[in-house]
Order: C-alpha cells, then sequence, then structure tokens
C-alpha cells in the first residue's frame, strides 16, 4: 500500500547525528554537552512515540530522499518491526548516557567529546537500519555503524584496545564487504530491485543460487554473530562498559541480526522461506549450533565480560533460529526477543562495569561474596540474569514462550529441544555467578573490605534497566501488539 | 559566445603557458596568476558546457570553419573537436582537478623548486591542454599530437623532483615514448584502410566494411597496446611508482589523478566510438587476455601496495590496482560493466588527486609520508587526517562515497558476464586497502604522541597552509558528493554515453 510521503523518518534518523554536531562543538563544557545528548534522546523517543499508534494502526511512514541507483534510493519505511527496534535502542541510550556520565567523570576520562559524538552517530545508524526500506539503504548504515564504532571499542587507546579493534573491523569488513556486498549485487543484478517486501524479490532464480545467496547473507552480516564469525564479539569486551553494553549488547548486535531479520522476510520473502524447508533447514542448523556451542562456551569462561559476551552470540542465534522457523509465532518471538534481550542483558553489562568499579573484580572466580557489599548491583545481575534465561517475571519469558510455540508450529520441531537444552544451559552459567555473590564466603576479605556500591549515576541506570526487565513481562501485552502487526505479512501472503 | 566553448577549454590553458613563459623572463610573479587564470576560464568553460550536452546533444565545432564537406560524400575534413556524454563529464573533472591543484600547489612549489620555477607553471598549464586536447579531439591522429604534448610537459615536470627523479623520468620517458609509437603505428594502420582520421567518420566506416580486416584488427591492438603503456597497465606499470613517488608534490598531485585516467579515457573512445562494442564481443581471446590482465593488475598492485611504508608509493600502487578496475570494467562489454569503467574515470581521478593532495600536506608539515613516522597525525593534523580517511574509505568502497557505486557498477557487470576472478579481485583489492587503513588509523589515531617529552603542554595544531587545506577538503568532501551524485551521473550521462543495444 502507497503511503503519502513523510519526512518524520528521515528527522528521526538525523537528531541523533545532528546532536553529534552540537556534542563535538560544545566539548569544552561538558555539562552543555551532556544536556544536548539528552535533549536528543528525549526529542527522538518522542518523536518515535508520537508515530507509534498510526504505525500500530497498521500505516508505515515511506521517505526517499533520493535515487542513488536507478531505482534504487536512499529510502525509509517505518514499519512495527523497525519501530519497535528504534524504540529499544533509543530508549536504553538514556540510562547509559546517564551511566557513561558516571563512569567517565569519575575516572576523569579522556575523549569524552569524541566518545559521546561517536555513541550518537552509532545511534543514527542503528535507527536508520531499523528505517530503511531497501537493502542498499540498509547496508550503508550497517558500514557507517561499523565505522563509527571503532573509536569507541578502542577508546582506551592502549595495545589490548588496539588489538581488539583490529579484530573488530577484519571481522565485520570482511565479512560485508567480501559477503554481503556481492551477494546484493547479484540480487540487484537477478532482479533490478533491492526494495523489502513481504512477498520476496526472487522470481525466477534458481534453487541453488538462492542457497548461496542465503549462506552468503547469514555469514555477510556478521554483527549477528553466527559461528565462526562470531570471534569479533568477545575480542571487542576491551571496550568500556557503557560501549559493550549498548553496542554489543543492544545496536551493533541487534543491527546483525535486525538486518538478517530483514532479509530473510523482504529480500527472500516470507511466502517462499515458508515453502522451501532446504532453506530453513540451514537457517535453523546454522543457528542450532551457533545457540549450543556458544552457550557451552560461555560456561567455561571465567572473565566475566567474556562469559557475557559468548552469551550474547548464543541469545542473537535465538532470534536468527526464531526467523528461520518460518512461522507466525516463531517471527514473532524473534522480534519480541530483540527487546527482552536487549534490557536484560544490557543490565548485565552495566552490572559487570559496576562490579569492577567498586570491587576492581574482572573474573567471576574473585566475585564471591560481594553481594554483600553491593546488593543492589547484585540483584539487578539476578533479575537480568532472569531475564535472559527466561524465567517469569521478567520479559524474556515473554519471548522464549513465542519462540518455542514458533518451533512446534514449524516443521523444524526438534529446534524445541534446542531452546530448552540452551535454557538450561543460560541458568548454569548465570545463577551461579548470582549464589555465590550472595552466599559463598568472600574470595579475597582485604580487597573487598572498602568495597561499595559505586556512584549514584551508575547505579540508577543499573535499577531502571532491571526494573525495565520486570516492566516488560507485565506490559508484554503492548509489546505483542508491534509482533501481531509485523507478522501480518505472514497471514497475507498464506 | 557559447559556441566557442569548446575551443576555449583548450585555448584558455594553452595561452596561459605561452605568456607565463613569455613573463618568466621579465616578471616571474604573475605567471602563476596567469595560469590560474587561464585554468579558471577553462575550468568555467567546461562546467558550462556539460550541462549544454544534455540540450543538444553532441557537440561539434570546426576548427578553420572546415567540417562536413559536400565534394567529399559529406566527410568531415579537416579538424574537428567534439563534446559528448563520454568526454564532457571527463572534461569537467579534469578541469575542475586542474585548478583546484594550482591553487593547491602553490606553497609547496615555492618550499621544494626554490630557485627553479622559472618555466613551472608554464609546463604545468601545457600539460594540461595536452590532456584537455586528448579528452575533447574528434580525430585520432590529433589524439597522438595532444598525447605528445601531455607526454614531454610531464618528463620535464616528473624530473623536478630530487634524488632518483630524474633517473625515474627517463624510465617513464622510454615507456612513454614505445607506447605513443605503438600508439601512431596504429592509426597509421587505420588510417590506411579507412581514409579518415576523424572519429565520427572512423564509426560510421569501420563497422560497415573494416570488421574483418586483418589490417584493422592489428591497428586496433596496436592502439590498444599503446594506450595501455600510457595509462601503466600490468605488465606495463613499472615506470609509474617511482616516477610519481619521487616527483614534486604539485607535479605528482597534477599527474597522477589525470595522466593516467586521460589514458583510459583514449582507450574507451577507441573502443566505444571507433570500433564499437560489437568489434570487441567478435574478438573473445584478446577480450579474455585483456579481462585476466585486469584482474592479475588489480591483485599486483593491491599486494605491492602492502609491502610499502611510503605513503606516496602505496598510492601509487593503488593507481595500477585502479587502472585494472577501468580496463576490467570495460572489456566486461556490457552496460554495468562499461558504466562502473567510465564513472570510475571520474571517481578515481577525484580519489587520486585527494589522496596526493593529503600526502602533500602532510610532507609539507612533516617533511615525509612514511607510515611509520605518522604518530599522532590526527592531533597535529586533524583535517588532513579526516581528509585521509575520506579518502581511503573511497578507495575501499565505503558508502557513500563515489567509491562505493563504482564498484557496484563493476561487480554487477563482472556477474552478469560470468567473470567471478574478477570479482574476487574486487574484493581482495577492497579488503588490502582496508587493511592499509586501519595499518594508518592505529599508527597515526591511537599512538597518541607524548606532548610533556618535548616540553609542550599540549600536541601542536599545525595544518599546512589554506590554500593547500581547503583544496584537498573540497575533493574530499566531492567524494561523498560525487557518490551522492550517482544517480544523475549515471543515468543523465554515462548511460547515454553508451552505444545502444549493448547486452544489458
Amino acid at each position: 500500500m502507497e503511503e503519502p510521503s513523510s519526512t518524520i523518518p528521515l528527522w528521526i534518523v538525523l537528531i541523533s547525528s545532528m546532536a553529534a554536531v552540537g556534542i563535538t562543538l560544545c566539548g569544552r563544557i561538558p555539562n552543555l554537552r551532556e544536556s544536548i545528548i539528552f535533549l536528543a534522546a528525549g526529542l527522538k523517543l518522542t518523536l518515535l512515540l508520537s508515530i507509534t499508534p498510526e504505525v500500530l494502526g497498521g500505516e508505515t511512514f515511506a521517505f526517499t530522499a533520493f535515487e542513488l541507483l536507478p531505482g534504487v534510493g536512499l529510502s525509509f519505511n517505518i514499519d512495527a518491526a523497525g519501530l519497535l527496534f528504534a524504540l529499544v535502542s533509543v530508549s536504553l541510550w538514556i540510562p547509559v548516557t546517564i551511566y557513561s556520565i558516571g563512569l567517565l567523570r569519575t575516572n576523569d576520562d579522556r575523549a569524552q567529546t569524541r566518545f559521546y559524538a561517536c555513541f550518537a552517530i552509532a545511534i543514527s545508524s542503528a535507527v536508520g537500519v531499523a528505517f530503511s526500506a531497501n537493502l542498499l539503504t540498509l547496508f550503508i548504515f550497517y558500514e557507517i555503524l561499523s565505522l563509527s564504532t571503532y573509536p569507541l571499542v578502542t577508546h582506551n587507546q592502549d595495545d589490548e584496545a588496539i588489538k581488539g579493534g583490529r579484530k573488530y573491523l577484519i571481522y565485520l569488513l570482511t565479512t560485508s564487504v567480501g559477503l554481503a556486498l556481492p551477494a546484493m549485487i547479484i540480487v540487484y543484478q537477478q532482479t533490478g530491485t533491492l526494495d523489502f517486501t513481504g512477498s520476496g524479490v526472487f522470481q525466477e532464480t534458481s534453487a541453488t543460487m538462492l542457497t548461496v545467496l542465503l549462506v552468503m547473507f547469514l555469514y555477510g552480516f556478521a554483527k549477528a554473530g553466527l559461528m565462526p564469525f562470531h570471534a569479533w564479539l568477545p575480542g571487542a569486551m576491551v571496550a568500556p562498559a557503557p560501549v559493550s553494553a549498548l553496542l554489543h549488547a543492544v545496536a551493533v548486535v541487534k543491527v546483525g541480526v535486525f538486518s538478517l531479520l530483514r532479509v530473510l522476510t523482504g529480500i527472500f520473502g516470507v511466502d517462499r522461506l515458508a515453502n522451501a524447508p532446504s532453506l530453513t533447514t540451514i537457517i535453523c542448523i546454522l543457528a542450532g549450533i551457533t545457540l549450543i556451542v556458544a552457550s557451552l562456551i560461555a560456561l567455561t569462561q571465567d572473565n566475566l565480560k567474556a562469559r557475557l559476551a559468548y552469551s550474547t552470540v548464543g541469545q542473537l542465534s535465538y532470534i536468527i533460529l526464531g526467523v528461520g522457523l518460518a512461522s507466525e509465532s516463531g517471527a514473532a518471538g524473534a522480534l519480541l526477543h530483540i527487546p527482552m534481550h536487549a534490557v536484560g542483558k544490557i543490565t548485565l553489562f552495566l552490572c559487570a562495569g559496576a562490579i569492577y568499579e567498586s570491587c576492581g573484580a574482572k573474573y567471576i572466580s574473585q566475585m564471591h561474596g560481594i553481594g554483600r557489599k553491593i546488593p543492589l548491583t547484585m540483584t539487578a545481575f539476578f533479575v537480568g540474569s532472569l531475564c535472559v534465561i527466561g524465567l517469569p517475571p521478567t520479559g524474556g519469558f515473554v519471548s522464549k514462550w513465542h519462540l518455542l510455540n514458533g518451533a512446534l508450529d514449524s516443521s523444524q520441531q526438534w529446534a524445541f529441544a534446542i531452546f530448552l537444552v540452551s535454557s538450561l544451559l543460560n541458568a548454569a552459567y548465570f545463577l551461579p555467578i548470582v549464589y555465590k555473590a550472595f552466599f559463598a564466603p568472600p574470595s579475597d576479605e582485604a580487597k573487598f573490605a572498602k568495597a561499595a556500591e559505586p556512584s549514584m549515576l551508575m547505579v540508577v541506570p543499573i535499577l531502571i534497566t532491571a526494573t525495565g526487565c520486570l516492566l516488560i513481562f507485565f506490559f508484554s501485552n503492548t509489546l505483542y501488539r508491534f509482533a501481531e502487526q509485523f507478522v501480518t505479512v505472514y497471514a497475507q501472503s498464506n | 559566445m557559447t559556441e566557442h566553448l569548446p575551443i576555449l577549454i583548450v585555448l584558455a590553458p594553452l595561452l596561459g603557458a605561452v605568456f607565463a613563459a613569455l613573463t618568466s623572463w621579465f616578471w616571474p610573479r604573475v605567471s602563476f596568476p596567469i595560469v590560474l587564470f587561464g585554468l579558471a576560464i577553462s575550468c568555467i568553460s567546461s562546467l558550462l558546457l556539460v550541462f549544454e550536452v544534455p540540450a543538444s546533444g553532441v557537440i561539434h565545432y570546426q576548427l578553420g570553419g572546415w567540417g562536413k564537406q559536400k565534394e567529399y560524400a559529406d566527410m568531415v575534413v579537416g579538424i574537428q573537436i567534439s563534446v559528448d556524454y563520454l568526454n564532457g563529464l571527463i572534461l569537467a573533472a579534469v578541469t575542475t582537478i586542474a585548478l583546484l591543484t594550482a591553487i593547491y600547489s602553490q606553497p609547496t612549489v615555492e618550499r621544494e623548486l626554490e630557485g627553479q620555477q622559472r618555466y613551472f607553471y608554464a609546463l604545468f598549464s601545457l600539460l594540461v591542454v595536452g590532456l584537455l586536447g586528448i579528452t575533447i579531439t574528434g580525430d585520432i591522429f590529433n589524439l597522438y599530437v595532444f598525447m605528445e604534448i601531455a607526454a614531454l610537459s610531464s618528463y620535464a615536470l616528473l624530473a623536478y623532483g630530487k634524488k632518483r627523479a630524474t633517473m625515474a623520468s627517463f624510465n617513464y620517458l622510454i615507456m612513454g615514448t614505445m607506447g605513443a609509437c605503438l600508439y601512431l603505428l596504429g592509426v597509421g594502420f587505420v588510417f590506411v584502410k579507412a581514409g579518415t582520421l576523424n572519429i565520427e567518420n572512423l564509426s560510421q566506416i569501420i563497422p560497415d566494411s573494416l570488421f574483418s580486416s586483418q589490417a584493422a584488427f592489428v591497428g586496433f591492438v596496436l592502439i590498444i597496446v599503446g594506450a595501455w603503456s600510457k595509462m601503466a597497465f600490468f605488465p606495463m606499470h613499472g615506470w609509474l611508482t617511482n616516477a610519481y613517488t619521487y616527483a614534486p608534490t604539485a607535479s605528482g598531485a597534477l599527474l597522477a589523478p589525470l595522466a593516467t585516467k586521460v589514458s583510459v579515457y583514449a582507450m574507451l573512445r577507441i573502443m566505444i566510438t571507433v570500433y564499437s562494442i560489437d568489434y570487441i564481443i567478435q574478438s573473445p581471446n584478446i577480450q579474455t587476455v585483456a579481462l585476466l590482465l585486469s584482474t592479475i593488475a588489480i591483485l599486483v598492485g593491491s599486494f605491492y601496495s602492502l609491502t610499502q611504508t611510503n605513503l606516496r608509493k602505496i598510492a601509487c600502487f593503488f593507481i595500477v590496482s585502479e587502472i585494472g578496475y577501468m580496463v576490467g570494467g570495460a572489456w566486461l562489454a556490457n552496460a554495468p560493466g562499461l558504466k562502473g569503467a567510465i564513472y570510475h574515470v571520474v571517481a578515481d581521478a577525484a580519489m587520486t588527486s585527494a589522496i596526493f593532495m593529503v600526502i602533500g600536506c602532510i610532507i609539507y608539515r612533516l617533511g615525509q609520508a612514511d607510515l611509520k613516522k605518522l604518530d599522532g597525525l590526527y592531533y597535529r593534523m586533524p583535517v588532513t587526517f579526516i581528509a585521509l580517511v575520506i579518502t581511503m574509505a573511497a578507495l575501499i568502497g565505503v558508502p557513500p562515497t563515489c567509491g562505493f557505486f563504482s564498484k557496484f557498477y563493476l561487480i554487477q557487470g563482472a556477474a552478469q558476464a560470468g567473470t567471478w576472478h574478477f570479482v574476487i579481485a574486487l574484493l581482495i583489492s577492497s579488503l588490502i586497502k582496508a587493511t592499509i587503513l586501519f595499518r594508518i588509523i592505529e599508527i597515526a589515531y591511537n599512538k597518541v604522541p607524548n606532548p610533556a617529552k618535548d616540553g609542550n603542554e599540549t600536541i601542536p595544531r599545525e595544518e599546512a597552509p589554506l590554500t593547500m587545506l581547503i583544496p584537498t577538503a573540497l575533493v574530499a568532501l566531492g567524494l561523498i558528493a560525487l557518490g551522492l551524485a550517482t544517480d544523475t551521473l549515471v543515468t543523465d550521462f554515462i548511460a547515454k554515453a553508451l552505444p545502444a543495444g549493448l547486452p544489458s
């Protein structure tokens, strides 16, 4: 359906980029600089919320800035899935900024202006990916995101950071330039279009070519962390805590899975997926292996951030697997898992940063007994891990519920078992941390003697996101309306 | 007045060169402004003209009032210059870059060529005349004459440098002369068979009656090989790196982006207009060879660039690989491939110009451009550094810079033709350039110099003078602007420059 053109998508994308300019100009006045961030985030959130009722009513907002190639423009189109992803990224930007202010000011970190400016650009590009109406636009924002997050990953600028940053870019650029770009060009050459449509763009492409393209896309968007192209995620953990939190639990990795969601539903088309078990089997097997293997590796990690990183790798595959099931409830579960996992994982990452700030502990074996020193942080950690494991009363329960339903509805019923085993593994690598933090004797009494909760600027955001984990369980019906709107393409195509 | 615009494009810098040479005897200060004025007129004329092309189609200009003669069966007689969709764009690119480079060059010339700058600007202007002549002429012999004008002035411009420059320029002279000889020999073959040198006439005679002629085929091969050695196409690329590396900054910044690209244009003109694409499709052997050589050129250029630490040498090897892009795209002989090749002529002219200008700025301040000695470049020269990053992004092909779109079309064309080795070479080349970019970033940005060691509170900011910095920044921003204007360029110009009936 053709909607009247509206510039709202462009403005929403651009607000944080414009904020980046403001942040750079006000670099010498920290208070003003950080007010600009909150102003931009507030404005962006207000605009997003203001169009929510229309989008949930089935309207879409389309806008083409200009043509880039014949037939393919820099085009935006806001639908329910894009809006939900944008809402998640922008609303979590606010607590993370508060947390960053707390962390960076306490440590009197240098290059804070660059940090906030790159952060704002990253948010812009994540929202750009969410709103892209075609694959070329999506690819452009995908690449801008890779480049703008590089300075964040290497923020500390020591050897370790440079090494992690190198790995980060090598993985992301090699795969996107080497696989996703040629795949996109082949799609354009075969079909003459790159627009996302529910019915897919392929008409006469051979089955072999489709399989090749599918694999190229699955590995090409390496931000989705499908094994064996996942190693950048643990490598990028050298970044400061807020960067890991927002980018590697929310924006960057979710951009990867969101790109796959768009390619699978919009380029291949839900119809084709539902009728091509050979394609969905490939997706499900690759995602299933990643899911289990990543959870097993996570069990062996002693570095808390590395454990969280491998947990992320696994959780991303939940979303890919959910889309690959090609059933309505599978897709709904996959879409809902984006916000649910985002809130849970961001809480965990922020807690990891807070634990390091207050107790200097990086490794799980050093964290025995710290629960009594920093009860607020560790309680939040507990809530966050419940959310990622998928236990009530947290949001993760809702998305996993739909994913399990989706597995039963589809032709790939073995996925049901994969989901269950993985959830058990999630519990196995998270709950012992919480248990030992509260009930085990302290591992280093002297060191923790002076340990206390970090500054309020860090604790409050953690509490906000932890509360979020609980709230989205009770208001999951509202979120489900986005998923409902999104899966109408499945109903239409049947 | 506007009907004389075509000749003004060439005439203005030619007069500029003559007056600059004359005034350098008694009033040397004024030769630079004269040249600048000539280039500015040329630039304005070409920009005005390029917008007239869509309105009036091909614009022909007859020198001396000759033209189509009734008594010679309506053939074009005499010298003709013509502007169409293909060379209109390239003229605009050449004149704009020449003007910006002239503005840019002055501080470096004053420093590097102190005491011997007398004829520099006359030669500078003369070189531009040669390049513009090659692009605008409608006659394949005239093209040879302008090729020699450009070549002779460039030997002199390159030899101005220090140390190994003379030897490097001499190597170039030998290769360049050989290329020119081959080209001239080929033109001889064509003239014997066709009886005319005019491109418009040839484009009718050759497809009509000479497709099966052995002599015309030999002529074609000689002309193409001649053009290849002029553009430093593999395996005739050996002269380029040293010649451009040891040249004075200003000569390098002018020659590197323009000279090779104009030779590519000459090849495209012979392929598309004179012999027609059908001729290429009918000679699959030479097409296969050209495509294989392009793949090798891309790989050789890219891998050699990895082994270098001198930024200018790295940039020179980039040129070698980029030439492979364009030749390969042209020889794919389908619509997306040719679109990519033509688009890349303009895009690569801008990219090479940008990278040589950036390197010039670095050399001006730091005295060298060794990759390993760039620590803290970002803190000392932030604008230059950002321009370098944008340029490298364009060379890699990061959207929305122009490099992305040329690669898009080239890969599309290669996929359509099934030439997968060319696709793989393009992707490998992108990744190698990305590696070099991150090597630069790691050294220039992540290694923070320690200011306390030098006794300063902060790292001093010392950008190059504004007359150098502004053209550099303009060209770097132009890379993004070109990318955003892709649709206009391709639909309004490049697609119309292609012959009808191509395999689309």
